[in-house]
């Protein structure tokens, strides 16, 4: 976790926001946001007064000794709100929230300069879904488009899938 | 079998012996005309003798028992009997008169006793008399006079019936009275107990005194039972004389009481009576908390062990056969003499009593066991305790051994949108105005988190007392090897234990 430098300026439980700090570039759904998370409804117990916000799930050891693939859910609306800064943000680390119509983490709304978000993770195995559905396997890659045709080059190097809130690239190296 | 000798059965029974039993008697009733006394010779004297003359054997067994005993009435007849036959017994006075023989109420005139050598007045059963003596008339000057007492409900065999006279049942009268005694014989009363004695008349042994204006006080107190007491006032007995009386004590079953004597009082204490003692204060001390005002009480029970009200009641029964002092206090109390501490309600809850305007109150009860006491303080008025209903939050090993893990409890649905999620959410307070929330460190052995709740009292969060209470736990933590958030919604009824699970494991992702 990061308290020394926090990535989590405010948790707003009412609107079910969490703020960014600024000056960001870069943070981890798991060791910052929930981490900072679990820290701040520790120490300021006027944030308990509401349901939780975040849950991780996976994480857990298999028979391999290997663990599951880790991931953050957005409870009951939660979003994350960035600075209102024109960077590029990394977002790394897998994320759903708990509204299949609705799995974007993030609300920009109201942001006059909102940051480019890259979406990166380092695993293997991928999911997520903004205007588009896309499923991303490392030997076995699927690509379901609902609203128009993709094309996507395949070979076996591991993937990386950057989406923006604007245009959907997907690219694979 | 020894049997009660009656006026049914003197005949075959009652045999008057030609010597005493200073001599070899031959017969159970001995007419000593030399003396002016009767003696009963009971088969503890005189096992057998010949019953042929009545009909039985040459050596049948003398049934006249110390137990069992013979009625005034059968000792009037059987005189009267022998009087027929004897012309040499009819040279002397006649021994016995009767006034009233269904209330067996029958008198020993002319001077005449029964043997006090083994005192036979104790063979005397379902009767009372007056003993006249030698004078004028011979049934005018009375020496003593016996008053018959008898049990007229179940008295165990073992139990051991006592009696006190006194002017009144005040409890300084009681705690002062000399007069306190057992029955001779256990179990069931049956016995004569002397109510008037003068020596004017020559008889050195009657002593001098009169009770019989006084109030008569039956008790029985038997472990494992429930303590009695019947009065003559009860009896409608206003004077005394040589007539017997009914009195209504029983041994009742005390099915709250199934301890240990030896584990409850005496040298073999065992917890949390070794925690208890009883006091009575210089000033009443006032004790809160109740549903009811404020209450003063001067004795207290205390009960540093927790013992339960079950319990305590047990170590009250127990004070209460002790004839000795019972205060640990600057004062003295007999407790054989004394009050009887509680009594179970029509609600099966141990009841203290108030008397001599002195209540008790008990202390060291569990929020569980305060309920099943009402207390009267010193003025009378009963007080009982607000329902608490207990709430046991089990968070868990690994929660417990997380130091930073944390517990919460909220109301769900306040009014006036007081609600859980939102900004105006409630915390639950405990009984004692404490928000339910802590570390769980704080847990016991058994990973448990436990409070009281005012369930009678309680109106957080706008909603009314005495209901049903939504309410949710969350029990969270942070930091590396901390535990998942969990979180866990009952509802607070009105129950004595509340078992609610919210054992978060162990955070794979922290």
């Amino acid at each position: 976790m990061s308290v020394s430098s926090p990535v989590i300026a405010s948790i707003d439980g009412e609107a079910r926001r969490i703020y960014l700090n600024c000056g960001i570039d870069a943070f981890d759904w798991l060791t910052d946001v929930y981490a900072e998370y679990k820290y701040l409804r520790t120490t300021v117990e006027e944030l308990r007064k509401w349901y939780p916000l975040v849950r991780a799930k996976g994480g857990e050891l298999k028979e391999n000794g290997e663990r599951r693939e880790s991931y953050l859910v957005m409870i009951d609306g939660t979003r994350v709100v960035p600075c209102d800064e024109e960077v590029t943000l990394t977002a790394i680390g897998e994320i759903l929230t708990d509204n299949p119509g609705d799995q974007y983490p993030f609300d920009l709304t109201g942001l006059i300069t909102p940051p480019t978000i890259r979406l990166v993770n380092p695993n293997v195995q991928v999911r997520y879904s903004c205007v588009t559905s896309v499923e991303v396997m490392a030997d076995d890659i699927e690509i379901e488009v609902e609203d128009a045709p993709v094309e996507v080059e395949v070979d076996d190097t591991e993937p990386e899938v950057e989406i923006t809130n604007e245009v959907i690239n997907v690219e694979v190296k | 079998m020894a049997v009660l000798i009656d006026h049914t059965n003197y005949t075959q029974y009652l045999k008057q012996s030609t010597q005493g039993r200073a001599g070899s008697p031959d017969g159970n009733v001995y007419f000593d005309t030399a003396t002016g006394t009767i003696e009963l010779i009971s088969v503890e004297e005189l096992a057998t003798f010949d019953h042929t003359s009545m009909g039985g054997g040459a050596s049948d067994p003398n049934q006249l028992t110390n137990a069992d005993g013979i009625t005034m009435r059968a000792l009037y007849l059987f005189e009267s009997q022998e009087r027929e036959a004897d012309e040499t017994l009819r040279t002397f006075k006649r021994g016995t008169g009767g006034k009233y023989k269904g209330a067996g109420a029958y008198s020993f005139i002319n001077g005449t006793k029964l043997d006090s050598t083994v005192d036979d007045r104790k063979k005397i059963r379902s009767s009372g008399f007056v003993e006249y003596a030698d004078v004028g008339d011979g049934e005018t000057a009375v020496d003593r006079i016996y008053h018959g007492v008898t049990s007229v409900s179940n008295v165990d065999a073992g139990s051991a019936p006592y009696y006190v006279f006194a002017a009144d049942d005040a409890e300084a009268t009681l705690q002062a009275a000399t007069t306190w005694a057992e029955f001779n014989r256990s179990g069931e009363v049956d016995e004569v107990v002397q109510v008037f004695g003068t020596t004017a008349n020559g008889d050195t042994g009657a002593g001098d005194f009169d009770y019989t204006d006084d109030l008569l006080i039956v008790r029985l107190r038997t472990w494992g039972n429930l303590p009695d007491e019947a009065t003559s006032d009860l009896s409608k007995i206003k004077k005394f004389d040589g007539f017997k009386g009914g009195y209504g004590v029983r041994d009742r079953v005390n099915p709250k009481n199934t301890f240990t004597l030896a584990d409850v009082y005496g040298g073999a204490q065992v917890s949390p009576w070794t925690g208890m003692s009883l006091e009575k204060l210089a000033t009443p001390q006032t004790e809160t908390g109740f549903n009811e005002a404020d209450g003063d009480f001067t004795w207290v029970l205390h009960n540093t062990e927790g013992g339960t009200a079950l319990e305590c009641a047990a170590y009250l029964d127990a004070l209460a056969m002790q004839d000795a002092d019972i205060d640990v206090g600057a004062g003295t109390y007999n407790g054989w003499k004394g009050r009887e501490w509680y009594v179970c309600n029509d609600d099966e809850k141990v009841q203290t009593v108030e008397l001599s305007g002195e209540g008790l109150f008990i202390e060291g009860l569990s929020s569980a066991e305060k309920l099943n006491v009402v207390l009267t303080d010193d003025a009378g008025d009963t007080k009982t305790y607000p329902f608490y209903s207990g709430v046991e939050i089990n968070v868990g090993a690994a929660a417990k051994g997380d130091a930073n893990a944390w517990y919460h409890v909220y109301y769900v649905d306040g009014a006036a949108g007081a609600d859980f999620d939102t900004a105006s959410a409630v915390v639950v307070n405990d009984s004692g105005g404490n928000p339910v929330k802590g570390v769980c460190s704080s847990a016991d052995g058994n990973n448990i988190i436990s409070f009281t709740y005012d369930y009678d009292g309680n109106t957080q969060a706008g909603l009314s007392a005495g209901v049903d209470k939504d309410v949710v736990v969350e029990v969270e933590s942070y930091g590396a090897n901390s535990i998942e958030p969990k979180i866990t919604y009952f509802t607070i009824t009105r129950s004595e234990t509340i078992s609610v699970l919210c054992d978060p494991p162990l955070d794979p992702n922290a």
